[in-house]
């Protein structure tokens, strides 16, 4: 792969890159740094992907390790922060944890962020990036049917998050 | 499309049991749509989400992370560049030997090192005779003084 190719590839993923470590991580910064950090990988491995048939699930398989792998470092930290934490979290646990969406599309973020993990990249790979079974089942190792059931229950929960919303 | 049959589709897609052309016809109706029934409201939310989401770009990041080395190396690149300059410029230093500083003035010339050289020791031995004679002076005294103490005993 020349420079010119790779810069092609990277100009068409680096999006999608970015869109999906932001629903995983919720944070755009975060996001930010594991879009370059998966462009880097890919720029040094780019001798080693002829072989690859599949580049983008490949880029986009990536992203979720390392988007999965930073997840669970900030747990570690929090974790250990937690007995620290916790004073200050009694005083400021009504602004902080206490859902008080300003609008429709922060409810709907809130809902889907509480989603599990694997519910979470699901969804996101479906609804938001449009691939296919096939290529969700390449992505996440997953049976197409586990993909079924996990896309319906993510969908389930955004809905009923809506729904209970506007009764409220 | 009628809202009965976006119903049905929808049911579907909850479900998980839509294909990608089943959902592109919700979303299509969803964005498209003017007047939506009020029990269909959520799922316009929904389907908003989801494109606004799908339209979101990654703009390149500034490497914040680097600023302070660019920086750091920027500024030792400029003082290397100065001192090569700054060497360029005064050769003739470079192979010079100071062999001694005259009232700050540096001497670079040898002959003129030795003559300052000799110069400066004759005046330290001028002083050294002048300084020994008034010892000797003294010690003439002490010797007078012990031996009128001798005296007295």
């Amino acid at each position: 792969m020349n420079k010119i190719e790779y810069q092609n590839i990277i100009d068409q993923l680096k999006h999608k890159v970015f869109r999906f470590a932001r629903t995983l991580l919720n944070n755009n910064t975060d996001a930010e740094d594991i879009t370059q950090d998966v462009m880097e990988k890919f720029w040094r491995q780019k001798d080693q992907l002829k072989d690859i048939n599949n580049i983008e699930s490949y880029v986009i398989q990536s992203t979720k390790h390392l988007c999965y792998d930073h997840l669970r470092r900030k747990m570690v930290i929090v974790k250990n922060n937690e007995s620290l934490m916790h004073t200050q979290n009694v005083s400021t646990n009504d602004d902080e944890n206490v859902e008080k969406p300003e609008d429709i599309k922060n409810i709907i973020r809130l809902a889907i962020n509480q989603l599990p993990e694997k519910q979470k990249t699901i969804m996101h790979l479906r609804d938001i990036e449009g691939y296919d079974f096939e290529e969700i089942a390449s992505i996440t190792n997953l049976e197409i049917n586990a993909i079924r059931v996990n896309l319906s229950r993510a969908r389930q929960s955004v809905r009923d998050a809506l729904i209970k919303n506007k009764s409220l | 499309m009628n809202s009965n049959k976006i119903k049905i589709l929808l049911e579907k897609y909850f479900e998980g049991n839509t294909n990608l052309s089943e959902e592109q016809i919700l979303k299509a109706y969803f964005s498209k749509t003017e007047s939506i029934p009020q029990d269909l409201a959520y799922a316009k939310s929904f389907f908003n989400y989801l494109e606004d989401e799908k339209n979101i770009r990654y703009a390149e990041k500034k490497k914040k992370k680097y600023i302070g080395l660019w920086i750091s190396s920027i500024a030792a690149s400029l003082i290397l560049i100065g001192l090569i300059i700054f060497q360029n410029i005064n050769p003739a230093q470079e192979n010079t030997i100071v062999y001694a500083y005259v009232n700050g003035k540096a001497i670079t010339n040898k002959a003129e090192a030795m003559a300052y050289t000799r110069e400066a020791m004759a005046t330290v031995s001028k002083n050294l005779d002048k300084g020994t004679k008034h010892l000797n002076q003294l010690q003439q005294f002490n010797k007078v003084e012990q031996l009128i103490k001798k005296e007295r005993q």
